[in-house]
């Protein structure tokens, strides 16, 4: 008997299935050095899997993108296929440029597969793009979204290895720590410029800057909270697993905002109007 | 000093921000009208950040982060003043009508917003088009308005939902709501005839309730009918043009003594004077914001990022050694 089909077919979900192939190799790999069953010289294996992942999913926006003839933010499977890629490309830019990351990649690298394998499930029916798309506040907003998650990913993926007394002896330790926090302090740049871009787009697309809409209220939310994490590590230096946890709350706030309240609510900033 | 350095104390801070997080989660997922805490817990900010300010020895060392934590002052005194200085309202133009400012419906008005302001605003309305898919779907929608109604020539410009007319600050956008009316006049039995119009509810939403209640300057209540004038075919794609509206449209009058049919150019006799049916036009509905602190927002929001980037690039700057200490660690290495 022939499966029944219930999705239309698109073809960029065949390349997103290599690019989770990939993620998941390499998030094998990854966790086989952390548990000692392979050296970290297996550490190439993970970026050469990474990378792969990366460039098929390049394929697969790309293909998106001229298929559909508008980029890929619209639906809840567009948004997922831009953020797997992008937030795949991030990481491994850091994992080989700066190896202090790289003990994050038991955290970092199975969520890449969570969304990935998320992505492949979601109905990949192109919605029609609203005129207040046609801005040039929505690249910078949108890259830098994509800048704030990477960073905030990564300094997650550090924070969580730490939670798990995973990232080594003191010194280790310590080191995982300021990286954490580095990337931290970057993802809150990029938030406040997220921010910035989202509302300016807003006024030029609706008229108002700020409307409380459940987009802007939760990346208000996630910023204070981002804002507040940082005070608590640099100003008011509390235990620093505080710290850590702080930064993996960021997180899932982040990825909730981005992922889920634009597809379960029915604002306008959703787009449709 | 002592009062300044209490009035600043970072503890006050991180209740104050928990506060806010707190208010704003609270009034989104709860319902609740956080905008009076909100705004009491804003004011104490502003208080403590000026604190901080004035005696953290960092800010004095770290000009950057005093740069970031003055926009963040900046940004919150302008969100303050530009919820006072701001305007909001709903405007209805006739095909052909002039801006007047006593049209504007003012829906949310600030305590030091001047009137005075709308006066200098001038245009008036043409012609527009909505595009319609399948299944009534509203997608782009052009209104023309000529930017110089006085002038020699008409200078027109397109203004459309994401595209406003911007005018001494104010920002007109065309909304979902538009449709049809009717053009008619007035003859008192004493004194000068006059012609307005009567708008109908917005088109096609309301395209089965064509309905509206008027009081001619007479005194006569009436009660105006418009019989369909334009086919509606909800399943097909169509664009409403105001300049393909039929004039020859039929307009019912209900009012005290009976009911009339008036076809363009008709008339009917009332208590109060004459009422003449010229034919069908239409109308746009605008929005109306007016916010001159939004510019100001936006350089202090970049200004902010920035100064805040160039803290973190100082204080957590990238030592190489520190981005590659985990390679030279032992445990992470096994
Ligand atoms: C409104 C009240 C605020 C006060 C009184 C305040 C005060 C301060 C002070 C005194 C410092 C220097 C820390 C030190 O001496 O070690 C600082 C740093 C900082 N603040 Fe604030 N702040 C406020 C609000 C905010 C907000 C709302 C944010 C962002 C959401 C923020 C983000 C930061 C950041 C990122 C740093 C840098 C930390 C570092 O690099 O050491 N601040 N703040």
């Amino acid at each position: 008997m022939l499966p029944t089909v219930t999705q239309p077919f698109a073809p960029e979900v065949l390349w997103i299935w290599g690019g989770l192939a990939g993620y998941i190799a390499s998030a094998v790999a990854s966790i086989r050095i952390r548990t000692g069953a392979a050296s970290r010289r297996a550490e190439g294996r993970v970026l050469g899997a990474l990378w792969f992942a990366v460039a098929l999913l390049a394929v697969a926006v790309t293909q998106r993108w001229l298929r559909v003839g508008h980029g890929p933010f619209l639906t809840l499977f567009e948004v997922l296929l831009s953020n797997i890629f992008s937030l795949g490309l991030f990481y491994a830019v850091a994992y080989w440029r700066a190896p202090a990351v790289r003990p994050g990649a038991v955290i970092v690298l199975p969520v890449l597969v969570v969304l990935g394998a998320w992505n492949v499930t979601v109905s990949p029916v192109p919605g029609s793009l609203p005129a207040t798309y046609d801005n040039p506040w929505l690249w910078v907003h949108v890259g830098t979204g994509k800048m704030f998650l990477g960073a905030c990913l990564t300094a997650a993926g550090l924070a969580g290895v730490l939670l798990m007394r995973g990232a080594g002896g003191p010194g280790g330790k310590r080191h995982a720590d300021v990286v954490a926090w580095r990337f931290m302090a970057l993802a809150f740049v990029f938030q406040t410029l997220l921010i910035v871009a989202g509302a300016a787009w807003a006024r030029d697309a609706w008229g108002r800057f700020w409307g409380w809409d459940p987009l802007e209220t939760w990346s208000l939310i996630t910023w204070l909270i981002a804002g507040t994490a940082l005070h608590a590590r640099l100003t008011w230096k509390l235990p620093p697993a505080v710290g850590w946890w702080s930064i993996l709350v960021v997180l899932v706030l982040a990825v909730l905002t981005f992922l889920g309240v634009p597809f379960l609510s029915h604002a306008p900033h959703r787009g449709i109007i | 000093m002592r009062v300044l350095r209490l009035l600043g104390s970072l503890k006050l801070t991180f209740v104050l921000l928990a506060a806010v997080t707190a208010g704003i989660g609270a009034g989104y997922v709860g319902g609740l009208d956080a905008r009076p805490l909100l705004t009491g817990v804003l004011a104490l900010l502003i208080v403590n950040l000026l604190g901080a300010i004035a005696t953290h020895p960092r800010f004095r060392r770290q000009s950057a982060l005093l740069a970031f934590h003055l926009c963040l002052l900046a940004a919150m005194v302008l969100v303050a003043v530009g919820d006072l200085l701001r305007l909001e309202g709903r405007l209805e133009l006739a095909n052909g009508q002039a801006f007047e400012p006593e049209l504007v419906q003012i829906t949310n008005r600030g305590a030091w917003f001047s009137d005075a302001a709308l006066e200098a605003v001038a245009f008036r309305q043409g012609r527009f088009t909505v595009d319609y898919a399948p299944g009534l779907v509203r997608r782009a929608m052009r209104s023309w308005v000529d930017v110089s109604p006085g002038g020699e020539h008409p200078d027109r410009q397109i203004v459309g939902d994401t595209q406003p007319l911007v005018q001494q600050g104010f920002r007109f956008y065309t909304t979902s709501n538009k449709g049809l009316a009717a053009l008619v006049s007035w003859v008192p039995v004493r004194g000068r005839a006059q012609i307005g119009t009567v708008h109908f509810p917005s088109w096609p939403l309301h395209d089965w309730k064509q309905v509206n209640e008027w009081t001619s300057p007479g005194g006569d209540a009436l009660v105006l009918e418009l019989v369909p004038a334009l086919d509606l075919a909800p399943g097909e794609a169509f664009t409403f043009d105001s300049e393909r509206v039929p004039a020859a449209g039929e307009l019912r009058v209900s009012h005290a003594h009976g009911d009339a049919s008036l076809l363009p150019g008709q008339m009917l006799r009332l208590p109060g004077g004459r009422m003449v049916f010229h034919g069908l036009t239409t109308w746009m509905g605008y929005r109306v914001v007016y916010d001159p602190t939004l510019p100001w927002l936006l350089a202090t929001g970049i200004v902010g990022a920035l100064a805040l980037g160039w803290h973190f690039m100082g204080s957590l700057s990238p030592d190489a050694r520190l981005w590659r200490a985990a390679d030279r660690d032992p445990a992470v290495r096994a």
